[in-house]
């Protein structure tokens, strides 16, 4: 055994281990406690590791909401192989940190590399799963008190450049409405997490003109360092995507091919697959959901090369997208005869796998667990509801 | 292995390097192989650079820092690795091969010490043995992942500098980290219990030609001389026996042992 292991030895070790084991190791001495919680190897940790890469991750971060009581679970579902056939799952349990003030679900507004953004009015909060750890930001400078009855568009998201995690609030001021000449453009309040506080930006006197937001209330897609709404074009009877740069927090717009689905008022939402901007976008027929069809961009920025890359037919069984799986499976809900499922799609195959029970349909939320030691140098803020255990006797 | 070769063109695949261990050990290692040691791949370009025509005989690359035993094993886990200069292999032989290699990294670690694990880290480190250092760094995480706390202290000798007291609030706060730990005694008397063994008995053999005869020396029964003299309850073989000692001290406190 050797007295000494010289130190980018001992960091080569420890980016190999997954999070709990670090969590735990930051007890050996207090030098690893330093090493550990440093700015730094928060950083390379989840950079390195292969643990944190979404394409490698086998276990899913499921989000399923009860009601009556309205409350909220988070659990994870590990998946083995792809090509085992049986339900070989198991489940774990990830306690939800927050207790609402309205007995409600929370807004989820998004997640990105293991890290949530989670909402309820004007308290905002950014939870990590994987550590435990939920911080609570201060409130945002814009809110009803002080400028009326407003809504708002969420979106949370990573700047690659900066190593930074913002939260974006984009509010639209009460006299904006559709239909009305003079429009007030919105108000862009950004919270920066290596900055600590929320910061209105100047990025909503360059929104153009003549857009609105769409309907759509689910996470948007976060890529290459911007947020992606979806949007309409009134005026040309077109939706399009709007993007909002972390970096620059410029909007910018990304249209979207010609043809009758990309008409204003479609109910069109973003995404991820695959690492490309995507497009879930529903078609109706005489007002009922007939079929959901993905685009995929292939280069981002060249509107020619939007691609169909598959068509969903939404009979009873398929209810919604969720999102997308390693290998490219879709994440849908499904009702069955319990009641609502996570359910795994290949659209090569057609086979279904059933993930398990995911409550009310509207709230859900699925997608690839990440490991992730962000906020662990932040001080506890949230304290989780669950109690001190009992002490045991042998270390 | 301590005949040295001669060191003929480097370009060709079946070049020789001869290295030279910490215990005087000398090992004749394919350059393909050896090349895989960027330290050694260091020294023999620096050698290069140098007037070693004059030489004459095939230099000697010494490794004073890597022990004979560690560098056996690194070096028959740098020859499972793709060769460089080797030919290109169509797919199936490339998943082959990759199998094969899988087979073997289990094996190895099976056999292995964690002890061991830590003397070919620091070996590959110094030695500068990229793909080996990654799959023992690799091993090594695998091995403490799951381990307590008391388990890393001991295994990499680290002095726990926290108060009792910083200690066990830490463990309180963040008690879902450590659950499912085994405590690391129990894990030793685990290890402990999987190495000894039990003597069964085989029972009674008749009909050996010819009978073991008992020594001369040797106890072999009661006798009506003398009443003192116990009867064996067990005897075992005691002449001509093979026995282990340990390198640092022989058993007749002599410089060589025959």
């Amino acid at each position: 055994m050797s007295d000494y292991l010289p130190h980018e030895v001992l960091l080569e070790i420890l980016h190999r281990l997954p999070v709990k084991s670090l969590i735990r190791f930051r007890c050996v001495s207090k030098s690893w406690n330093s090493l550990i919680t440093s700015h730094a190897f928060i950083d390379s940790h989840f950079t390195q590791s292969p643990l944190s890469l979404p394409s490698n991750s086998n276990t899913l971060i499921v989000r399923s909401c009860k009601n009556r009581p309205n409350i909220e679970y988070y659990k994870l579902i590990h998946n083995g192989n792809d090509s085992s056939s049986s339900l070989d799952q198991s489940q774990n349990s990830i306690e939800f940190p927050l207790t609402s003030r309205f007995l409600d679900y929370f807004k989820l507004i998004g997640s990105v590399n293991g890290l949530f953004s989670i909402c309820e009015e004007d308290r905002f909060f950014l939870w990590n799963p994987s550590i435990r750890k939920c911080i609570t930001l201060p409130k945002p400078r814009i809110r009803a008190k002080t400028h009326g009855p407003i809504s708002c568009r969420f979106g949370f998201g990573f700047d690659p450049r900066t190593n930074d995690y913002k939260v974006v609030r984009i509010v639209i001021l009460p006299s904006t409405t559709v239909m009305t000449k003079e429009k007030k453009p919105p108000l862009v309040e950004v919270y920066s997490l290596h900055e600590g506080c929320w910061r209105i930006t100047r990025g909503g006197e360059c929104f153009p003109s003549g857009i609105s937001f769409n309907n759509w209330l689910r996470p948007v897609a976060t890529l290459n360092g911007a947020v992606h709404f979806g949007a309409n074009d009134w005026g040309n009877n077109r939706s399009l995507v709007l993007s909002f740069d972390l970096g620059d927090e410029v909007f910018r717009v990304i249209s979207l091919p010609n043809g009758k689905q990309f008409q204003a008022g479609a109910d069109i939402g973003t995404s991820v697959f695959k690492g490309l901007l995507s497009l879930i976008c529903y078609d109706y027929e005489c007002m009922k959901i007939k079929c959901c069809s993905v685009w995929v961009m292939r280069e981002y920025g060249a509107v020619d090369s939007w691609t169909k890359q598959f068509t969903i037919d939404l009979n009873s069984r398929f209810f919604r997208v969720l999102g997308f799986w390693k290998n490219g499976h879709i994440l849908v809900e499904t009702k069955l005869s319990l009641g609502w499922n996570l359910c795994s799609y290949d659209p090569e195959s057609q086979q279904v796998k059933n993930l398990g029970f995911c409550g009310s349909p509207f709230h859900s939320f699925a997608d690839s667990y990440v490991e992730n030691l962000i906020l662990l140098d932040k001080p506890n803020d949230a304290v989780s509801k669950r109690g001190v255990t009992k002490k045991r006797k042998c270390r | 292995m301590s005949n040295t070769s001669e060191n003929p063109n480097p370009s060709s695949s079946s070049a020789k390097m001869t290295l030279k261990t910490s215990d005087n050990e000398l090992f004749e290692v394919e350059e393909a192989v050896a090349m895989k040691f960027c330290t050694v791949k260091q020294y023999f370009e620096d050698e290069k650079d140098s007037d070693v025509a004059a030489r004459g005989s095939t230099t000697v690359i010494p490794l004073p820092n890597v022990h004979s035993a560690v560098l056996t094993m690194l070096i028959s886990y740098g020859k499972k690795l793709p060769q460089s200069n080797a030919v290109a292999d169509n797919h199936e032989e490339e998943e082959t091969k990759k199998k094969e290699r899988k087979k073997y990294e289990q094996g190895l670690l099976k056999n292995l010490m964690p002890g061991e694990l830590l003397d070919l880290i620091s070996a590959a480190n110094y030695l500068d043995f990229k793909e080996g250092l990654e799959f023992f760094n690799q091993a090594l995480a695998d091995h403490i992942q799951n381990k307590s706390v008391e388990y890393v202290r001991k295994f990499f000798g680290i002095k726990n500098d926290y108060e009792p007291h910083e200690e066990e609030k830490y463990r309180e706060e963040y008690a879902w980290a450590f659950e499912g730990i085994e405590c690391w005694l129990i894990g030793e008397l685990k290890q402990f219990m999987a190495k000894t063994k039990t003597l069964d008995i085989a029972g009674t053999l008749l009909g050996i030609k010819p009978a073991l005869i008992v020594a001369s020396f040797s106890v072999r029964g009661l006798n009506s001389l003398d009443s003192n003299i116990l009867k064996p309850e067990m005897i075992a073989p005691g002449e001509n026996i093979l026995a282990a000692w340990i390198n640092a001290i022989g058993p007749t406190g002599l410089d060589s042992n025959t």
